[in-house]
């Protein structure tokens, strides 16, 4: 697998060695191109010497020159070498450490010296230098050199000219250069490899939060979805993956809950009745010759089955709607008289409960749409607002059609328990305000089962809650289908 | 003995009511957390049979507030939820037993009697002494091997005698274990109680077993 951290080592590591390598070589070659700068120089200054010591008397060239004051030229100690021309290819002076050798003639132009690399007479790599020039006059009162400023006055070129070419062994010069190459390289490789333990080192150290979030993560199960990650000393670059790994958290945490939530809720659903049903029995069974005990048990035990009946046809509805199933056909409906066939059934609960209805309907509204499971929706809105209005309130019932062939129906009621955080798990299963799940008529499933049934049928269903006056309002919405199919009577 | 059932459904409550009361117990009901709370903080129980899920009070809070009181009434904990985690923290929380709906009423009394004794540090369900068995199972008494008829007030009366051997109990904790909560008794159904008892269980010519202490209440003396 990729490692950023193995890449980033290693390409950092290999980064630097070749810019170090690099450093070295151009260091190198500035200190090489030094070196030979004032190897030349010397060379040159060596050249000049012997041009001081060379002149010309009577139109002779000579050298005054000594062994024992350049013991370099000796025949002893070869190591360089020097031969002087006259201007006419005559060999003027020579060095003792050239023996029979002789050096090549090269001539300089315009005076400048002229460098140049050749064998040595005694089989080394030597680098020469080579220039022209005239020697001076032992005595300015040479009459030679009288009589020749007389014949030529405008130039003093008739003295005569001569030519060096000074010699000397590289080797010692290669060793060095070679010396400083490798010293370079040494230490290019060397920081190379202090730099790839300083990288490694820092991307370690860099990448440690990292791997600690790793740790924290790895440590992370269903029963600590609670925690939350946190760097200490916070890390920019961190910041927004534990962000994102913390809202991932508080999601899982919220679904974990949810589920732990519908896991209870079913159990408490289910299992309460069954409890209240087998204890009725088993106290009804054991004082069974208590006829007015075994009635109210009787009486008692109907009731819970018939909660329990009502609980179990909704959840047989929702599992239905979820799988999709019971889509019946489609027929046009008039909405008005669909409402007021819910409404009538609500009648008595309303009136014991003196529950004011108000309807604004629009009385030429048709919907296309699978007529029992519309009813179903309509119902269980209906029930809601009924059942969880204050005595003596009203409940609103608007319906509309909209301009871009949709249709809107709100139906509202007073909830005064209601908190605005509520209206987010109004529509989830078994989600009730209370708890404690204590009251009997119902068992949280109807607003899940008319979001169900909205989206089989293309609608959409929203809850808001008015905080002013605590009303909460549910509105489905959808295309009314006109057009479709002609309303039939309800 | 009394017990106080905290269960908000009210088949439950009114057939767990009955069948308790029917086997001997004196039972107060409580619809709601805050009811239990109440009935827990003023009257003395033997045990409480407490339900989980409650509105007003949920039955987590009501225990840990009753433990926070220092109340060391038995409470056995009813919940639709059998988790193994759920048992761990509500027995973390201070209950003493924990039955998962749907249950067993055989199993609820068994384990109700079961803390009833652990309350007056019995581990034997029959209660021997001076001549007696008291089976406080299937609160029956037996005098000599030959079984005695008592009725239920009677044997109520016996058996929390009996519980307390060795210590004087008051008319008043007679009368608190004996009914339930708000049942105002005749004045002198203690003494009526204790006359008829002797007359059952007492054999001629013995000692008496249940002693008066008078001005202070009744007590069988220890083995």
């Amino acid at each position: 697998m990729r490692s950023i951290r193995r890449d980033l080592v290693l390409e950092l590591s290999v980064g630097t060695a070749v810019l170090a390598a690099l450093a070295g070589l151009v260091s190198g070659r500035a200190i090489e191109n030094r070196i030979r700068r004032d190897f030349d120089d010397a060379l040159h200054s060596k050249a000049q010497a012997l041009v001081t010591l060379t002149e010309q008397k009577s139109g002779v060239i000579q050298l005054e020159f000594a062994d024992e004051a350049m013991p370099e030229f000796s025949v002893r100690q070869p190591l360089e070498y020097f031969e002087i021309w006259a201007s006419t290819g005559e060999v003027v002076e020579r060095s003792r450490s050239l023996q029979d050798g002789h050096l090549p003639r090269r001539m300089g132009s315009n005076g400048e010296p002229r460098f140049s690399d050749a064998l040595l007479p005694d089989g080394r790599r030597g680098h020469l230098i080579s220039l022209a020039f005239v020697p001076q006059l032992e005595d300015d009162r040479d009459p030679w050199a009288e009589h020749a400023a007389n014949q030529h006055p405008e130039s003093s070129n008739e003295l005569r000219e001569a030519s060096l070419t000074l010699a000397r062994g590289t080797e010692e010069l290669e060793g060095l250069v070679r010396s400083i190459y490798a010293a370079d390289l040494a230490v290019a490789g060397g920081l190379a490899c202090a730099l790839a333990l300083l990288v490694g080192w820092v991307v370690r150290r860099g990448f440690a939060p990292l791997s600690e979030v790793a740790r924290r993560v790895g440590t992370l199960d269903e029963h600590s979805l609670a925690s939350r990650l946190e760097v200490n000393p916070p890390v920019l670059e961190l910041e927004p993956i534990v962000r994102r790994l913390n809202l991932l958290l508080e999601r899982l945490e919220g679904a974990f809950e949810r589920e732990r939530r519908f896991s209870g809720d079913v159990a408490h659903e289910l299992r309460t009745p069954v409890a209240e049903l087998r204890t009725l029995s088993e106290v009804g069974e054991r004082w069974s010759g208590d006829a007015d005990l075994a009635r109210d048990l009787f009486r008692d035990a109907a009731k819970v089955a018939g909660r329990m009946e009502r609980s179990v046809e909704q959840m047989l509805a929702m599992a239905r709607a979820e799988a999709g199933r019971d889509v019946g056909l489609e027929e046009a409906i008039y909405l008005e008289a669909l409402i007021d066939e819910c409404l009538s059934a609500q009648g008595v609960v309303s009136e014991s409960a003196g529950t004011r209805v108000t309807r604004n309907l629009d009385r030429s509204l048709v919907v296309c749409t699978h007529r029992e499971m519309f009813v179903l929706v309509l119902r269980n809105l209906l029930d809601n607002a009924f059942d969880y209005s204050p005595a003596e309130s009203s409940i609103e019932i608007v319906s509309r059609a909209l301009p871009d062939g949709q249709f809107v129906l709100e139906i509202s009621n007073l909830a005064p328990n209601l908190e605005a955080r509520d209206v987010a798990h109004l529509f989830e299963r078994f989600w009730r305000k209370d708890a404690a799940r204590s009251d009997s008529r119902h068992s949280g499933l109807g607003l899940a089962l008319v979001r169900s049934l909205c989206g089989l049928l293309g609608f959409g269903v929203e809850a808001s809650l008015d905080e002013t006056d605590r009303r909460l309002t549910v509105v489905v919405k959808g295309a009314t289908g006109a057009g479709k199919q002609s309303p039939s009577a309800v | 003995m009394k017990v106080l059932v905290v269960e908000d459904s009210e088949s439950l409550r009114r057939s767990l009511g009955e069948g308790l009361r029917r086997s001997g117990f004196a039972v107060d009901v409580a619809a709601d957390g805050d009811a239990g709370l109440s009935f827990a903080e003023h009257a003395g129980y033997d045990a409480i049979v407490l339900d989980l899920m409650l509105p007003k009070l949920d039955g987590l809070t009501l225990l840990r507030r009753l433990r926070a009181m220092k109340k060391k009434t038995h409470v056995l904990v009813l919940s639709a939820r059998g988790k193994v985690r759920d048992r761990v923290e509500l027995l973390n929380a201070g209950a003493d037993d924990y039955l998962v709906k749907p249950f067993a009423f055989d199993e609820l009394f068994a384990r109700l009697h079961a803390l009833v004794r652990r309350s007056y540090a019995e581990k034997f369900p029959i209660l021997a002494f001076a001549g007696l068995e008291i089976d406080t199972t299937s609160k029956s008494v037996q005098l000599r091997g030959r079984p005695v008829e008592l009725v239920g007030l009677e044997y109520g009366l016996l058996e929390v005698l009996a519980l307390r051997r060795g210590r004087v109990t008051s008319r008043e904790e007679i009368l608190d274990r004996l009914y339930a909560s708000g049942y105002e008794p005749t004045s002198n159904v203690v003494e009526a109680l204790v006359y008829s008892l002797r007359k059952k269980i007492q054999p001629p010519g013995t000692l008496p077993i249940i002693l008066n202490r008078r001005g202070v209440g009744y007590l069988i003396e220890a083995d």
